[in-house]
């Protein structure tokens, strides 16, 4: 297993070794794309000066804002639309209507509603993060086995306990995908969002520096998206690791 | 004990149920006494399983009058567990008291006294049936409703799991009606079988048979050969061995 683990490290290690070479053996020009190493360097003053650090807070708080707003509200829309008809009917028509738009099309309306502060960026997070919770804490509900609340009703389970004891916990798997696409949504909400009249974030760190064409920093600025994007997806397998262990007997079978 | 006439447990009175045009069950009566075990036989889509629904009252659509007394457990043919729940939790859902020490007692009873916090999804079929079993005993059930209870299950495992339930049923007293279409298992398992036939119960019949029963038991092959016969299975003659 960790043999294979260090096999699949290969490739992106050889391809970061190929870059700094053709960066030092001068094949990729400095003002183009500048060696790994540099970015790394440029990195670590960032970092020591306080201006990467304080810029990613100010990322990642709007990102934990806009998750925290949009998600709870997609997962209490999906759970109403889920489990009630009636919520089905008022709630799920306009939710499908309004997801065929990508969100960040709403740029300009959200401008003129929110302004171009903080709310703008947040409200942009919790748009993106509101569509896939919604779908899929709906879809997850609706696809728990009929058959096993109808065991769950033979056990003599009121229709309360029957949605905390069988529903809620069958749509987990769904509700924790829902969460991955929505994290993903949240930082291409940032990207965007920080690039309109930011003063701090990532996004804003990225865009001046493209005005004083400091182009290690724009590297800087993708790495630690993929470091985010990577750090999510690390968590969110742990969560999943503890919440869903009874999946563990089906990968095994 | 007041209401139990005649030590009635559960009674259908012109139980009928129609799926679109076509229907299933058309004016069933039954009734299953305190202590006797009831097979409720039929071929496939005879309506055996709506009529087990029915009665556990599982079935909103089906019309007739249906009274129940004393407590009733279900055990359907596939298992049911909860996925997300452990063996001992599965097996304690919706109890109220001392669960743990119940829970383990059941268990035990099934012989899975060393799988309380086991996931459903590490047993084996035959396992997670004993498991159903032991979340219907758990509730000390009066009458137990089942429905193709070792259909699932493979040859050898359902051999074990009649013996299991044999053992279970000396055990506890509890009443039964399970539902198969296994003509074998009826006659092993049941004081009286019933032949669901054209949406009404057509036949009636006691089985007089000392227990432990065997196929070769004498009497059992009359038996048979005239619930295969009703069935509209030809029966041909023994072949020697």
């Amino acid at each position: 297993m960790t043999a294979r683990r260090w096999r699949r490290a290969l490739t992106p290690v050889a391809v970061l070794l190929a870059w700094e070479a053709a960066s030092r053996g001068g094949l990729i020009p400095p003002a183009k794309l500048p060696a790994p190493s540099t970015v790394l360097e440029t990195g670590w003053r960032l970092a020591r000066s306080g201006d990467l650090g304080e810029h990613l807070g100010d990322s990642l708080t709007r990102a934990a804002l806009g998750l925290a707003i949009g998600g709870a509200l997609g997962v209490l829309l999906g759970t109403v639309a889920g489990l009630i008809r009636l919520g089905d009917d008022l709630v799920d028509p306009p939710v499908q209507m309004a997801r065929m738009l990508p969100h960040l099309a709403l740029v300009p309306l959200v401008i003129v509603w929110v302004g171009i502060d903080e709310s703008l960026k947040v409200t942009l997070v919790a748009l993106g993060a509101f569509f896939p919770l919604y779908l899929n804490t709906y879809a997850g509900i609706r696809d728990v086995d009929e058959r096993l609340v109808e065991a769950a009703r033979t056990c003599g389970l009121s229709t309360l306990a029957r949605v905390r004891h069988v529903v809620l916990p069958g749509s987990l798997p769904s509700l924790l995908l829902g969460l991955r696409l929505a994290i993903a949504a949240a930082w291409l909400s940032l990207v965007v969002g920080e690039q309109v009249a930011a003063q701090s974030g990532i996004g804003f760190m990225m865009m001046e520096a493209r005005e004083f064409s400091q182009i290690d920093v724009v590297v800087l600025g993708l790495f630690v998206y993929g470091l985010l994007g990577l750090a999510s997806d690390l968590i969110l397998r742990a969560v999943e690791r503890r919440a869903l262990a009874w999946r563990v007997g089906l990968k095994a079978s | 004990m007041a209401g139990r006439a005649e030590g009635e447990l559960i009674a259908g009175f012109d139980v009928r149920r129609a799926f679109g045009a076509s229907v299933v069950l058309s004016g069933v009566d039954i009734m299953i006494r305190r202590g006797e075990v009831v097979a409720l036989l039929g071929g496939s889509g005879s309506g055996k399983s709506t009529l087990l629904r029915a009665l556990a009252g599982l079935d909103p659509d089906a019309t007739g009058t249906i009274t129940r007394h004393g407590r009733s457990a279900v055990v359907f043919q596939e298992h049911r567990l909860l996925p997300w729940k452990r063996v001992a939790a599965n097996v304690g859902l919706g109890l109220t008291g001392d669960v743990p020490r119940r829970v383990a007692a059941a268990l035990a009873e099934v012989g899975l006294a060393d799988r309380e916090r086991a996931w459903p999804a590490e047993l084996s079929g035959g396992q997670a049936q004993r498991v159903a079993f032991a979340r219907a005993l758990v509730r000390e059930p009066d009458l137990l409703l089942l429905d193709e209870p070792f259909g699932a299950l493979d040859a050898l495992t359902r051999l074990r799991m009649q013996g299991l339930f044999g053992r279970l049923r000396a055990e506890h007293g509890f009443s039964a009606l399970f539902v198969t279409h296994d003509v074998d298992e009826a006659l092993l398992l049941s004081d009286r079988i019933l032949l669901l036939d054209g949406g009404v119960i057509a036949e009636d019949i006691a089985v007089d048979l000392d227990h432990p029963r065997t196929p070769d038991h004498s009497g059992f092959g009359v038996l048979r050969r005239r619930l295969l016969a009703r069935l509209g299975v030809p029966v041909l003659e023994e072949i020697a061995p």
